[in-house]
């Protein structure tokens, strides 16, 4: 039954294959939500159906507001601990005597679990936006800085005996060695860190904010209304899931040597 | 032959940390459009005299002279050729081939020239892919593509075919060799095969265990000359070879 499955799945295009298979475990879940709501019969498992039903109701009005705060909250934080920790980990990883002096900073913050900064964070930037963003950034930075740093080591020296050899400039042993080395790990890097990022965004909203998605759901779960609850959580999943995803588009396109001969 | 392509002077390196010179006072000439092999026991300097070439590392003391002016590797051109090839796993075999040219001078390289060379190569038909999908001759085969196509002013390779298995090593020994020969590149190569520094330099050149001293330089008759093996001038040759070098190592 499998093989035959995998028989038919790769007569589609490659670009269906994982949206079928996506398709086929939205479906699954769903069937399963549906069977323990029917068990259940309770307002705490709603059935799917009236949950998506509810969704279109107040996509539009009310989730997509709360739902864009989230991926921008989501955005800065990403942004931010790229534009500071690819650098950061690109000259740690290039220059022995930086990192000689940056390694032991890294190594004390980095297994910090972030969330317990959260009070630290909230005293001194306020509960605002601020704070959420930077516990994004702090989550997410450290991941980046290392996976770096590591990939710049990994090169081997005789890769840049050839381009010294050919009397390289800098610039051209950047884009033809360090950036390219650098991606894979790095995209890893950011998706690993991405679902910690979504989990301790959702913990932060429930604080000081009127707007994004944890505060949705929580503020749906204690006015005992199970339907927007349920509504939220789907669209929380589903940004997940869309993140994810362009994640792992990205890296299939700018990675494409690394899915070399398993085509 | 004109005059010396490639010309060590006095050359001393030492690896910081370390009190010996790996090289002490080394001096050589391989003369324009030459073939030099360096043979000897492991660790006896030879690479660090390509990177001393290439000017990868720095000198203690004495100089080497590529075409009578001090080496360097943004006004002369020099092909290095490291021991694992030295493709980008990130770009493909035409990329890979074409880089020598493109980080050189800036410029695409030449499409035609490109695709002459993989001919020539017998890796034309794999332009669109990685280095990770060849086989270790056919990465070989990209690696001596790339070099030839800069046509360099000297050609350095570090144990050129020693992760190949002897079959494959004997098949790029002969396309290296046809290449060579339309251009006659000066090469300088290192090798710890004693047949292959017999088959592909026109100077011997046996190096000792440590300071990386000449024991002795050869004029060899028998280069090029694949059907020598199996003669007496060949065994007299490799067994004379294989005395020196251990007498190197003890």
């Amino acid at each position: 039954m499998y093989m035959n499955m995998r028989k038919y799945t790769r007569m589609l295009p490659g670009w269906l294959r994982p949206l079928l298979t996506a398709a086929i475990a939205a479906v699954v879940l769903l069937i399963l939500w549906q069977g323990v709501a029917v068990m259940m019969d309770a307002p705490i498992v709603p059935r799917p159906l009236k949950v998506f039903e509810r969704l279109g109701l107040i996509f539009s009005g009310d989730i997509a507001a709360h739902a864009g705060l989230s991926l921008w909250r989501i955005a800065a934080g990403l942004v931010a601990a790229v534009g500071i920790g690819y650098p950061l980990g690109l000259v740690m990883g290039y220059v022995k005597t930086v990192d000689k002096f940056l390694a032991p900073i890294v190594y004390l913050l980095y297994p910090v679990p972030k969330i317990a900064l959260l009070p630290i964070l909230m005293l001194l930037c306020g509960v605002g936006e601020i704070s959420k963003v930077l516990m994004i950034f702090l989550i997410i930075v450290f991941q980046v800085t290392v996976a770096v740093r590591d990939s710049i080591r990994a090169i081997p020296e005789e890769t840049y005996y050839v381009f010294r050899s050919l009397g390289a400039s800098f610039g051209s042993i950047f884009s033809d060695v360090l950036w390219p080395a650098v991606l894979p790990k790095f995209i890893t890097a950011v998706r690993v860190a991405m679902a910690t990022a979504i989990s301790v965004l959702f913990f932060t909203e429930t604080y000081g904010t009127e707007y994004g998605m944890g505060y949705f759901i929580m503020d749906a779960w204690l006015r005992v209304n199970y339907l927007d609850m349920y509504a939220g959580i789907v669209v929380l999943s589903v940004i997940g899931l869309l993140l994810f995803a362009s994640i792992d588009f990205i890296e299939k396109h700018v990675c494409a040597w690394q899915y070399a001969g398993k085509r | 032959m004109s005059g010396a392509a490639l010309e060590y002077q006095h050359v001393s390196v030492r690896y910081p940390g370390v009190a010996d010179h790996v090289v002490c006072d080394f001096s050589l000439a391989v003369p324009a459009g030459s073939t030099c092999a360096i043979i000897g026991p492991s660790g006896c300097g030879k690479s660090t005299l390509l990177k001393a070439a290439a000017d990868l590392i720095h000198l203690d003391s004495g100089k080497v002279m590529v075409g009578g002016k001090p080496t360097d590797p943004k006004s002369q051109r020099i092909g290095y050729m490291p021991q694992s090839y030295g493709l980008l796993p990130w770009r493909t075999v035409d990329e890979n081939i074409a880089l020598g040219i493109r980080v050189k001078y800036g410029t695409k390289a030449d499409s035609a020239a490109v695709e002459n060379i993989k001919n020539r190569l017998g890796i034309g038909d794999l332009g669109n892919r990685y280095p990770g999908e060849l086989s270790g001759g056919q990465q070989q085969r990209a690696a001596l593509a790339r070099a030839f196509l800069l046509s360099p002013d000297v050609l350095l390779m570090d144990e050129p075919f020693s992760a190949l298995d002897a079959i494959t090593r004997d098949e790029m020994q002969d396309v290296f060799l046809s290449l060579w020969n339309s251009g006659h590149v000066t090469t300088l190569l290192v090798t710890h095969y004693v047949d292959e520094a017999i088959y592909l330099g026109q100077k011997i050149v046996v190096l000792s265990a440590r300071g990386g001293r000449i024991l002795e330089q050869i004029d060899n008759p028998l280069f090029g000359y694949r059907k020598a093996r199996d003669g007496e001038e060949f065994l007299a040759m490799s067994s004379r070879l294989r005395g020196l070098i251990k007498k190197a190592a003890s």
